[in-house]
């Protein structure tokens, strides 16, 4: 028998934080559950995009880091 | 995550041993993970890339110390300096906001509207900024779990343990996040077919 689901099991389930038994019973409810699985569908549209969101520092700040890095010593192990 | 031919710690053991194309490649590999996570805290660009410069640091200067130990996983824990360096800033431009102009507006209003660079408007689409934006301007509470969950990688319950909640309450303000996200974007959609057509 399956066991009702909120909004917060089904992110539970979009990332993988269910157990075995929990997640059966999520996929059951979805394939039932109209609303459910319309939050679950939104949901994961608006994650895919959140996590392609990618911001590029500039050349130079990644040049900075690179020029630091160069010229620490490594500090002698006694 | 992604997988590569050489892993995060094989880089960070031919770097301690004095390979600088090694960090090079660590770099180049989580620079923009890092400083996506920082920028959407801190909302300026500028910032953000002073605390990416400040995350590598810490990271160079621990590492060539010999104090580095986070039993290879490198990411995490350069997501987690990034990530405490922007709350810290966060926090005190909170505590000290007056940094007033001549005209009297505040010094962080005009940084966070400034006109992007070139290069911003080279590499990021119309899309992508939208989507930045709407992300700044959630509630704190929601934009914290939003990021440490989607950036940081944290499960729902190593956000309730940091940020002193319940797992429940974690996990609706992630739920209110993304509710309030897709609003946002419906907004901004609608703004823009009212623009095109009038």
């Amino acid at each position: 028998m399956t066991k009702k689901i909120t909004h917060d099991d089904v992110l539970k389930y979009i990332y993988k934080e269910t157990s075995t038994e929990e997640t059966n019973n999520v996929e059951n409810q979805l394939a039932l559950n109209n609303l459910a699985m319309e939050f679950y569908v939104e949901s994961m549209e608006i994650i895919s995009r959140i996590s392609e969101l990618q911001l590029e520092p500039s050349m130079k700040c990644q040049d900075k880091i690179l020029d630091y890095s160069g010229s620490f010593k490594f500090e002698s192990i006694s | 995550m992604k997988k590569y031919r050489i892993s995060d710690s094989e880089l960070v053991s031919l770097y301690i041993n004095g390979n600088e194309e090694a960090f090079k490649d660590l770099v180049l590999r989580h620079k923009n993970r890092v400083f996506t996570t920082i920028h959407l805290i801190v909302k300026d660009r500028y910032l953000a890339e002073d605390l990416l410069q400040e995350t590598f640091i810490k990271a160079v200067t621990t590492i060539k110390s010999g104090r580095y130990n986070d039993e290879g996983k490198f990411l995490p824990w350069i997501l987690r300096i990034g990530h405490n360096l922007a709350i810290d800033t966060f926090r005190r431009s909170k505590r000290y906001p007056t940094v007033l102009m001549e005209d009297g507006s505040n010094i962080f209003d005009n940084l966070e509207f400034a006109e992007p660079t070139i290069e911003d408007r080279q590499v990021t689409q119309d899309s992508v900024n939208k989507l930045k934006r709407h992300i700044q301007e959630l509630p704190d509470s929601q934009k914290q779990v939003l990021i440490m969950r989607s950036y940081l990688d944290m499960s729902f319950k190593e956000i309730a343990d940091e940020t002193g909640v319940s797992i429940n309450t974690a996990l609706g303000r992630m739920r209110y996040a993304l509710i309030n996200l897709k609003k946002k974007m419906q907004e901004s959609n609608l703004a823009y077919d009212k623009k095109n057509y009038p």
